[in-house]
Formats: structure tokens, C-alpha cells, sequence
């Protein structure tokens, strides 16, 4: 290749741009296809074809893993590339394709990435159609190395060394885990490879459990001396996050060095009783499920058993915030046994005396309707659970439920929080109402007392939703590719993590764009922009700071609008 | 954990003779919360050595773990406690309770000298626990550690590229029940994994002799209709470079080696998928179902499974295999018991693979009463339950979950899908409970106490028989000791060739005390053993091909009667030549 032919490759790759369709124009939809049961899926005929560059230099990447994705149309296939850098996938269905490339050594980005924390563009595809030289472009990753070591200077092997970095999740600013994690070697050595270039906060923690509440002591045995082990860690030095040390990785770069002793910390000893119900047999464990998403993220939680007469002794807590969690077994063993939690903090002095009060939780049951009778839904596509507002320890992102009956019907056993009812229908159903009593309760908070029994509640889907579709443009008229679209509710209170009426979308490789399933809404802003990054539309802050440069947007019940968005600066 | 229950195990192959093979499952319905066992009032206190002097160890942490002579009904959590060794390598422990003493020390870069791959090695090291008497102190107890060695290198792929993310399997070769097998080096710290240079380190090596193996990581199980149209890539490559294990070179590793550079190129090979359809029975959804995949190697037990799921219309496909011959294995997702069941085995040879057809079906159900040896009915309890130990061959089918008995003496074992030797067992070291010993199953007349049970049809019924009364066979032992050498071993087994296998109940094998004399209680009660005891002999060696022949040779007759207790000397014998 000429010097010229591959700066053209390279650029393209930056700007994701380039592409050919054969066949069919743009604009022609195929709607998601359903395979019944019992029915063979037609083989395809549509064909994807690219290469695999390095971003930087424009090199093919040989044996590089490309996956192409359209859940719409329940198609997800493989393969490598070849030694110039090239894949080809043959009898595809038409769909909505997300196509990703992974490589040892380099990022995984997806088609139309720049960066992993910024959505991808989607490849429209036509059935039947050819869609050819599509280039994905993929940086080399960076690598933070160092060496771990104990209080005495001494290599320490096997300690959990986690790179995090500042990113939205759960609708708020939060350090999360970048990339993979690795454990240290007999020589205290850690290497974590892959990352995108950024700022990172490195991490190490040591879990001394094996599978039973261990208590390490120090020269002395169990009762003699205060007990201490390690606590989670961050570069250089601290056990406080916010006073890590950012460490700056660039574009391939390799920085090592990174190194830092664990330190050693009092553990506590929380003692306290368990208040069980009548009926039930106090039975199983109290957990102490660190609040801190990173701590929990780091370590196994600490468990002790629940004494016959209620009393429990958990050992060898490191400070922080806690949320103790127990539960008791039933004799019929159905989901309604009580829970009891309770909210601790240890600063490396013995708690006792901690009551946890044993509380019955709350049920929903209900039925899954359409709106219209129509048929040709299987009841086991549908899912039904329950999201806690405020995730607390280990229940962060545990839904309650999952899939509903055989009949439709569902139960939600083990309420014992406030939170909202989620549905997940299948591809080409959208959910249109949550009912109960004839009231229209689909996106309020649900705060159930404990023991509370809610029934008859009926969620009712629908295949006809609203939406919105069109194209990004500059101030020349000229379509953007690289732009997301964010659609959100004028209403403050709708902003909530997994919010129905938060969309985002980025234009395909046609240059447009399209939500679907949005509810009919008469206040609902719209704007386009570029660098959004994941979880950053759920930002209640950020979303207030987009209203001024939005536009409004009313969508009646099964309306499609059809419109051209200007790309705000 | 992992070495107590290692040596909870190893107790329970000591007198039990019975291997559990039953494999991986969901793990049993515990009927009540382990028993804490309570603190004592002894003192132990001892030295951390290390080297042929040996010379004093600083800064181990070492784990106490007291196992009582009489363990509790039931599952338990024995008495734990950990603490780390002073610059001299001293440390003690107080407040420890009565039993047999288990030390085990951990330090980087070291391993225990009582710790071994052999299953059969660690059941010796259990037998030289030294005992505390309630209230006693022990002084000058030694834990011994020797350096542990290190394989480090580089993989690479075909290209000369570095093979980032391969999983490093270092393995060795070890006695067990089923025979001389490569098996996992037990190191703890997680799976060896190369990183973006290719490299990965091995580490906490004890001496031995080691086979390396690199391969993908196990595929993730897809989204319905998932499909990897890769023709060719790396699979499983053994050191120093082949694909076959037979053909594997072991690299071997002295105390505190450390042995780096090791190179190793995968090998490329064509890579085919596996296509077919599972048929399932009216109200099975196809979709709720995932096709397992394990290749089957003589010499290995055990290989990863890869899982994919099952299309809507019944249709799956296994992509990126090897060649070899692999077994594949449906089960249903749905809840925690597999009710349908389906297997089939597949040679791969590089071209894709279309149309095998799986038919599932549901498992058979085996009912039953627990009788005595009389024929009185026995009362159940939550800690009797009905085992099934399925043949080597049939590991990786779901196992039923243990079921316990009822009250009434009678139980139901749902999902039955391999045939395999029914027990009784009750989750002790000694795998029988408080007065009774499990002695004898049946099918109507026929005898199935050592013989697989043959699935027949839907249900079945089954006797399983206990005794109330088991018999008990002691004495003392001649032989000539050698310093610091290995104690003989007595081992009684039934004359009947047919019952000398691993899951037998009537093969046992018991060691000698210090002062010469041995014990085997809760013998099922029977006519026509043999008895002998040997020179140098481990657990292991019972299933070496020709072992028990020879033994028979040199044995005497034995009758156990129910309830009776035998009393015998006997004169060590040489081990059989292998």
C-alpha cells in the first residue's frame, strides 16, 4: 500500500466514515424478525465485509476476533480475520448489526467507537444486502504494572490488584472497575494490559477467606490481641480513594513502577442478636456487605452463623460502612421468609450489642396481558423484577425476579426494599402500562411494608410504541455520523437509573438514527451531541444542563416522528 | 478449606474405602447449620523449619485445624484458627480443644512437605496427626516447608504473535481410584493466565514433574443462534508442542527450582462446529436448554466443559472444536434439579458437523426402604441420605442431588440419569452415621452392593441394607521399622474378584499406630474376605493392575460375623512387585 493509500486507511479509521452499499438505498427498514418455536430460522443472505486496523499506524490486524450482533434478529456470529486483516460474514440475516473486534494487546472497540465509555454505531442491513468496507479501528492498549508488597517490604502474592476510573453508573459519578483484573505473583508483580488510555486509580486488596470466617491474629491466638489484616488499597498508598493518586496512561504506553505496600488494619469484631418471628427458624448467616461498590467489588463478604438463641459474632471487619443482612428459613421454604438488615459503621473498635430485627418481606404478584389479544408471545422471553432505588452492598444491581409463568403470571418474592418494577419484553414488544386497581402505577416507586401482599397487578405490552427517527446535522446541512442523540423526559422525576423515557441512539451508517419503544409523551426534550459517555444520560446534573439546548418533542400514542436534529456545540 | 476438606477426605478413604466420584454438583440440601465446634483449653505450640538441617522459617502463617475423634451428626465446621510465626519461626496457639491436630503452614515461594497431589500420600500424612488430650499442651511441634519452584515462559501463537489470555493447565501425574491420571497441580492462586506479552508465571511448585498445557479460555455460553464461523485456529498444546497428551514432555521441577524461558508455540488446527437438533418432549422449551461440551482424553480426568444454548426451534451449534472426540451433554436451566437428559459423543476431524440428533428424556426415579441385615425397618434422619457414585466415565452427567432418608425408612431419588453404585452415607469423615453401617443394596433378589445399578424404565425400587452391628477387626502388626520410614498398612478385601474396584465397600485399608497395632471398625459383616498386611503400601497402589492378586496370594482367610470382633496378628509383607 501506498504512503497515501494508507494515511487515507488510517484516517478512515478515525473518522469512521467509510463504507459502500450495494443493492437495496438507504431508507428501506426490515423490521426484527421473530423466530416461533418450532419454525427454522431462514439462513440469511446478507453479507458484512471489512478490516481490522491499528488506529494509529493503519497496519491490518491479522487474527483478530470479529462478532457481529443483532439480537433483533436472534443472530450473533463470529470469526477471525484473515493475514490482510479481513473478515467476512456471509448468510446473514437482515438486522441492526453491532460489530465489535477484540485483539490481544489492543481494545476491544465496537464499529464507530472512538473510546469503550461512548456508544458504537449500529450497521444497518438490509436482507440480502452487501455492506462492504466497514474498518474498525482499534487502539493499542495501554499497561499499568508494579509490585505489591506487605507491611515489612516483602513481595505479597495473590492480592487482587484492580484498576478503576471515574464513570456514570447507577445514575451518579462513581469510581468503577476499568478492564481486567489481575492477582499478583509469587514475586508481588501485577500487569494490567488492555486499558484505554485515561486517568486510573489502581486498587489492591488481599482476601484471606478460604470459605469460613478465618481470623488471622498476630503472634498470640484468637482472643489474645486486636486482630489486623489488609484492607483495600489504593496507589500510592491509601486506604481512602479519594486520595488516591491518579496514575495518566496514554495511547499504548506501558507504565510501570506502580507500586505500593498493602497496610495493616485493626479488624473489628460486630456481636449483636438477631430478633426472629414466630414461625420462623432462625437458620443460615449475617452477612456484612461493604456499601462501597469497589470494596464490594474487591472482596468476599464476611459471614458468621446465626446462633440457635439469635446471637451472632462476625470477625475480622476492616472500616468502613456496612450493611448487615440476614435471613431466616421458612418451613415451607417459599420465598417469604423475613429478612433483616441493619446499617453499621466500624472504625476498628469492637460493636456489640447490634439487634437486627427479622421483618417479613413483600410480595407482587400479577399477570402479563397484551393490549390487544394478539398472540405469538412466549412466556418465557418476558422477564418481570424489581430494582431497589437505593442499591445497598451487594444487592447494587441484583434484580428481584426474573422470568414469569408458563400462564404468564408472576410472583416477586423477597421484597424487602423500595424500588421499581422493570420489564424486559422481547424484541419488538414494549411495554405500555403497569395497572393495579385501575391505577397507572408503570413508573412510580413502590414502597412496600413489610409482610405486604400486592396483588392483581397487570402488566400490559403492547407492539405498537412510539418513536423517533431521522438524521444529525451540522451547521452545513451536512449529515454527522459522529453524534449521539438523547432523548429525555421534561420531567425531573423520571430521571432515575433505567428510566423508560431516557433514550439514546447514535446514526448507522446511513447517517440515521432511530429509537423505538419510546412511551407517548407530550414533554420530552430532545438534543444531539457528541463525546456523551455511558451512563452519563442518567446524570441528573447533566441531563438539567441539557435542557436549555434541547428541543421539544411530543409523541403521540404509536406515532413514529421523522425529523432532522441540528448538532449542538 | 480446601486442605482440611482434603484431608477430611483423605480420613474418609482411610476407613471408608469409598471414594465418592460422584462429581460436581449443586451441593446437597444441608438439613441444619454446621456446629461450630466450641474453643478448648490446650496449648500447642511449635517451629516453622525449613531446609535439610533445618534452619528456622520466618514469617509463615500457620493453620490450626483440630478434627474431634468423634466427629457430630451431620456436617461441621471443625476448630480453626490461624496465626503467623515470629522471626524465629516460633508460634503457639491456646485455647485449643481435644482431637487430632492438622498444621498447615503457608508462606511464598515455600510449600508444605505434608502436602502432596497424591490423594493417597495426604491419607499417610493424615494418619501421623498428632493427638491432643483435652486440657494438654504440646510443645516442639514442627511444621517442615521446602522451597517451592517456579515454570515461567512465553506462548506464542502460529504467527510468532504472543498468545494473549491462554490458560496455562499445569498438571502431573497422580494416583487415584480410576487409575494413573493427570490431574490439576492443586497451587491455589487462581488460574495461570498469559498476559498481553504472551508470558505467564507458574508458581509455589512442589517437586515433581509437570506437563504444561496452554489453550483458549472456555467459550462463554452465547445468545441463542449464536454461530463462530472460525475454520482455523490454536487449541490445546502440550509442552513442547503437540497436541496428543501421550506426546506431552513433563518438565520436571526440584526444590525451590525455578525454571523460566519455557517456550511454547500453539499449534494451529482446523476447527469445525458441531450441528444438530435436540428433541424434547411436549412441554420442554427447547430455548430453556444448553448443550455442554468436554472433550474426552484417557489420560486426563476431567476437561473444561464449554456450554452453548439451545435455539427455539431445538436446533444448536458447538463451534471453534479441535479435532478429537468430545461428549455432548443437554441439560435444562430451568430450576435446580435436571429432570430431562440427553448425551451423545462426537469424533471431530476438522469438518463441520451437521445433524446429531439428541432425544431427551426424563430420568428414572429409584425408590426404596432402608432395612437391617434382619430385615427390620430403620428409622431415617436428615444425616442418612442416598448417594448415587457414578463411573468415571459417566462424571459429567448431572448427578442426582443426595437425598435423605425419611423418617419411615423410606426414600425417592428423582432424576437418576447414569447408572452407578448406590450409598448410604451421612457426610462424616467416616461416611456412616452413629450405629449404623451401610453393608448391601439390592434389586428385588439380586445383589447390586458392589455392581452398578442399571437403569431399567422409569422408577425402580432398591433395598439398601445397614447393620446395626458392624464388625470390627484389630490386632497388632510384625515388621522390621526403618527410621523415619513409612508404616505398613493392613488391608482387608472381599475373595470375590468381582468386588475389587474403587467403589467397593469391602475393600479397606487401614494404617498401623506407632505402637504396632490397628483397627478397622464398621466392617460390613461377610464370610469371604482376605486379610494381609503390607510393607510400604498407600491407598493408591490398591488399583494398580495385578495389586490385589498378589495380595491374595499372601493373604489369610477372614470371617467377620455381624457383630463380632476379631482379633488377629499379622507378619508385614513385602509391596507386590509392580
Amino acid at each position: 500500500m501506498t504512503f497515501a493509500c494508507r494515511a487515507a486507511v488510517s484516517v478512515a479509521a478515525v473518522l469512521l466514515t467509510s463504507y459502500t452499499l450495494a443493492a437495496q438505498p438507504a431508507g428501506q427498514r426490515t423490521p426484527p424478525r421473530m423466530i416461533q418455536p418450532g419454525q427454522q430460522a431462514p439462513v440469511g443472505t446478507a453479507v458484512l465485509r471489512g478490516v481490522v486496523v491499528a488506529a494509529d499506524t493503519g497496519a491490518p490486524i491479522r487474527r483478530a476476533q470479529v462478532r457481529a450482533s443483532a439480537p433483533g434478529a436472534q443472530e450473533t456470529r463470529t470469526t477471525l480475520t484473515d493475514e490482510q486483516g479481513r473478515f467476512e460474514l456471509r448468510e446473514l440475516a437482515g438486522g441492526r448489526y453491532t460489530i465489535t473486534a477484540t485483539k490481544g494487546g489492543f481494545i476491544t472497540l465496537q464499529y464507530g467507537q472512538r473510546r469503550p465509555s461512548e456508544p458504537g454505531t449500529p450497521v444497518d442491513l438490509a436482507a440480502g444486502q452487501t455492506v462492504e468496507k466497514l474498518v474498525v479501528g482499534l487502539p493499542r492498549g495501554s499497561v499499568i504494572t508494579g509490585r505489591i508488597v506487605d507491611e515489612f517490604g516483602e513481595p505479597l502474592t495473590g492480592a487482587q490488584v484492580r484498576v478503576l476510573r471515574y464513570g456514570y453508573a447507577a445514575g451518579a459519578r462513581r469510581l468503577l472497575p476499568a478492564g481486567q483484573s489481575d492477582r499478583t505473583d509469587d514475586q508481588g508483580t501485577f500487569r494490567v494490559f488492555g486499558l484505554p488510555p485515561g486517568e486510573y486509580v489502581v486498587s489492591a486488596t488481599l482476601n484471606e477467606d478460604r470459605g469460613g470466617p478465618f481470623l488471622r491474629a498476630r503472634g498470640g491466638t484468637a482472643d489474645d490481641e486486636p486482630a489486623t489484616g489488609y484492607a483495600p488499597t489504593y496507589f500510592p498508598g491509601t486506604t481512602n480513594a479519594g486520595d488516591a493518586q491518579r496514575v495518566t496512561v496514554g495511547l499504548g504506553q506501558e507504565v510501570s513502577g506502580i507500586g505500593f505496600g498493602l497496610s495493616l488494619m485493626p479488624l473489628a469484631k460486630v456481636s449483636g442478636r438477631v430478633v426472629g418471628m414466630a414461625g420462623f427458624e432462625l437458620a443460615g448467616m449475617v452477612m456484612a456487605l461493604p456499601d462501597d461498590m469497589v470494596r464490594q467489588a474487591m472482596s468476599v463478604p464476611r459471614g458468621a452463623p446465626v446462633n440457635a438463641d439469635g446471637t451472632f459474632e462476625l470477625r475480622g471487619l476492616a472500616p468502613g460502612r456496612y450493611t448487615l443482612a440476614v435471613g431466616a428459613r421458612g418451613r415451607r421454604g417459599g420465598g417469604d421468609e423475613p429478612t433483616g438488615r441493619a446499617s453499621i459503621t466500624v472504625s476498628g473498635v469492637d460493636l456489640s450489642g447490634i439487634t437486627i430485627a427479622l421483618a417479613p418481606p413483600a410480595v407482587v404478584r400479577g399477570v402479563v396481558v397484551t393490549d390487544t389479544g394478539a398472540v405469538g408471545l412466549r412466556s418465557g422471553q418476558v422477564r418481570v423484577s424489581f430494582t431497589p432505588t437505593q442499591p445497598a452492598g451487594a444487592d447494587a444491581f441484583r434484580n428481584r425476579g426474573g422470568g414469569i409463568n408458563g400462564d404468564f403470571t408472576f410472583e416477586l418474592a423477597g421484597i424487602t426494599e423500595p424500588g421499581y418494577l422493570r420489564v424486559s419484553p422481547p424484541p419488538g414488544w414494549f411495554l405500555k402500562a403497569i395497572l393495579r386497581d385501575g391505577q397507572n402505577i408503570t413508573d412510580e416507586p413502590l414502597s412496600l411494608e413489610p409482610g405486604a401482599q400486592m396483588n392483581g397487578v397487570r402488566v400490559v405490552l403492547t407492539q405498537t410504541a412510539s418513536g423517533v427517527s431521522g438524521s444529525v446535522r451540522d451547521d452545513r446541512g451536512a449529515a454527522v455520523l459522529d453524534a449521539t442523540v438523547v432523548v429525555f423526559p421534561d420531567d425531573e422525576r423520571q430521571w432515575v437509573f433505567q428510566s423508560r423515557f431516557i433514550r439514546t441512539a447514535r446514526p448507522d451508517t446511513s447517517g440515521r438514527f432511530e429509537i423505538t419503544g419510546l412511551p407517548a409523551g407530550d414533554d420530552y426534550r430532545m438534543v444531539a451531541l457528541q463525546g456523551l459517555e455511558d451512563g452519563q444520560a442518567t446524570d441528573p446534573v447533566f441531563l438539567a444542563s441539557l435542557r436549555e439546548q434541547s428541543q421539544r418533542l411530543s409523541l403521540a400514542e404509536g406515532e413514529t416522528k421523522s425529523l432532522d436534529l441540528k448538532l449542538r456545540q | 478449606m480446601r486442605r482440611v476438606f482434603a484431608a477430611v477426605i483423605s480420613l474418609s478413604v482411610m476407613c471408608a474405602a469409598t471414594p465418592s466420584i460422584s462429581g460436581a454438583q449443586g451441593g446437597a440440601p444441608v438439613p441444619r447449620p454446621p456446629v461450630s465446634a466450641s474453643q478448648g483449653t490446650g496449648t500447642v505450640r511449635g517451629v516453622v523449619v525449613t531446609g535439610d538441617e533445618p534452619q528456622p522459617l520466618a514469617g509463615a502463617s500457620i493453620r490450626l485445624t483440630v478434627m474431634p475423634a468423634v466427629p457430630p451428626l451431620g456436617m461441621f465446621q471443625p476448630f480453626t484458627v490461624t496465626t503467623t510465626a515470629d522471626g524465629s519461626g516460633r508460634f503457639e496457639f491456646t485455647g485449643v480443644p481435644a482431637g487430632m491436630l492438622s498444621l498447615i503452614a503457608e508462606k511464598v515461594g515455600y510449600y508444605n512437605l505434608s502436602e502432596s497431589e497424591d490423594m493417597a500420600a495426604q491419607a499417610e500424612m493424615a494418619a501421623r496427626w498428632p493427638t491432643l488430650e483435652a486440657g494438654a499442651t504440646l510443645n516442639d511441634v514442627t511444621v517442615r516447608m521446602s522451597r517451592a519452584g517456579v515454570i515461567a515462559g512465553r506462548i506464542l501463537l502460529p504467527s510468532g504473535e504472543p498468545a494473549v489470555r491462554m490458560m496455562i493447565e499445569v498438571l502431573r501425574y497422580s494416583t487415584t481410584p480410576m487409575g494413573r491420571r493427570l490431574v490439576p497441580a492443586g497451587r491455589g492462586g487462581g488460574p495461570t493466565i498469559t498476559d498481553d506479552t504472551g508470558t505467564f508465571r507458574a508458581f509455589g511448585l512442589p517437586p515433581g514433574d509437570y506437563v504444561i498445557a496452554a489453550r483458549p479460555s472456555s467459550m462463554m455460553m452465547g445468545p441463542p443462534g449464536a454461530r463462530d464461523d472460525t475454520r482455523d485456529g490454536v487449541a490445546t498444546t502440550y509442552y513442547p508442542g503437540t497436541t496428543s497428551v501421550a506426546d506431552a514432555k513433563p518438565l520436571t521441577v526440584r526444590s525451590g527450582d525455578e525454571t523460566t524461558g519455557v517456550v511454547l508455540s500453539m499449534l494451529p488446527v482446523a476447527l469445525a462446529s458441531v450441528s444438530g437438533t435436540v428433541r424434547t418432549p411436549a412441554g420442554v422449551d427447547p430455548s430453556m436448554l444448553s448443550v455442554g461440551i468436554s472433550e474426552l482424553i484417557p489420560e486426563r480426568l476431567g476437561t473444561s466443559m464449554s456450554m452453548q444454548r439451545v435455539n427455539a426451534d431445538g436446533r444448536f451449534t458447538v463451534s471453534r472444536l479441535a479435532p478429537g472426540r468430545y461428549r455432548l451433554i443437554v441439560r435444562d436451566l430451568g430450576g435446580p434439579a435436571t429432570r430431562h437428559f440427553a448425551s451423545a459423543d462426537v469424533t471431530v476431524t476438522g469438518e463441520n458437523i451437521d445433524g446429531v440428533r439428541l432425544e431427551l428424556r426424563p430420568g428414572t426415579t429409584v425408590t426404596g426402604r432402608v432395612v437391617t441385615t434382619t430385615g427390620e425397618p430403620v428409622a431415617g434422619s436428615p444425616a442418612m441420605r442416598v448417594q448415587f457414585n457414578r463411573a468415571e466415565a459417566d462424571m459429567m452427567v448431572p448427578g442426582p442431588l443426595p437425598v435423605a432418608v425419611n423418617a419411615d425408612g423410606t426414600f425417592r431419588v428423582d432424576n437418576v440419569f447414569a447408572s452407578g453404585h448406590v450409598r448410604l452415607f451421612d457426610g462424616s469423615p467416616t461416611g456412616n452415621g452413629p450405629g449404623w453401617t451401610f453393608v448391601g443394596a439390592r434389586v428385588g433378589d439380586r445383589d447390586i452392593t458392589d455392581v452398578p445399578l442399571e437403569l431399567e424404565g422409569e422408577s425402580m425400587q432398591v433395598t439398601l441394607v445397614v447393620s446395626m452391628r458392624p464388625a470390627e477387626v484389630k490386632g497388632a502388626v510384625k515388621w522390621a521399622p526403618t527410621p523415619g520410614g513409612p508404616r505398613p498398612r493392613v488391608v482387608v478385601f472381599p475373595e470375590d474378584e468381582a468386588r475389587w474396584h474403587p467403589a467397593s465397600i469391602g475393600v479397606r485399608v487401614a494404617p498401623v499406630g506407632e505402637d504396632g497395632l490397628f483397627s478397622i471398625r464398621r466392617l460390613p459383616p461377610g464370610d469371604r474376605y482376605l486379610v494381609v498386611a503390607v510393607e510400604r503400601f498407600t491407598q493408591g497402589d490398591l488399583w494398580t493392575a495385578g495389586t490385589l492378586a498378589a495380595l491374595k496370594r499372601a493373604a489369610v482367610p477372614l470371617r467377620a460375623d455381624e457383630g463380632s470382633v476379631v482379633d488377629l496378628t499379622l507378619t508385614a509383607i513385602p509391596p507386590p512387585a509392580p
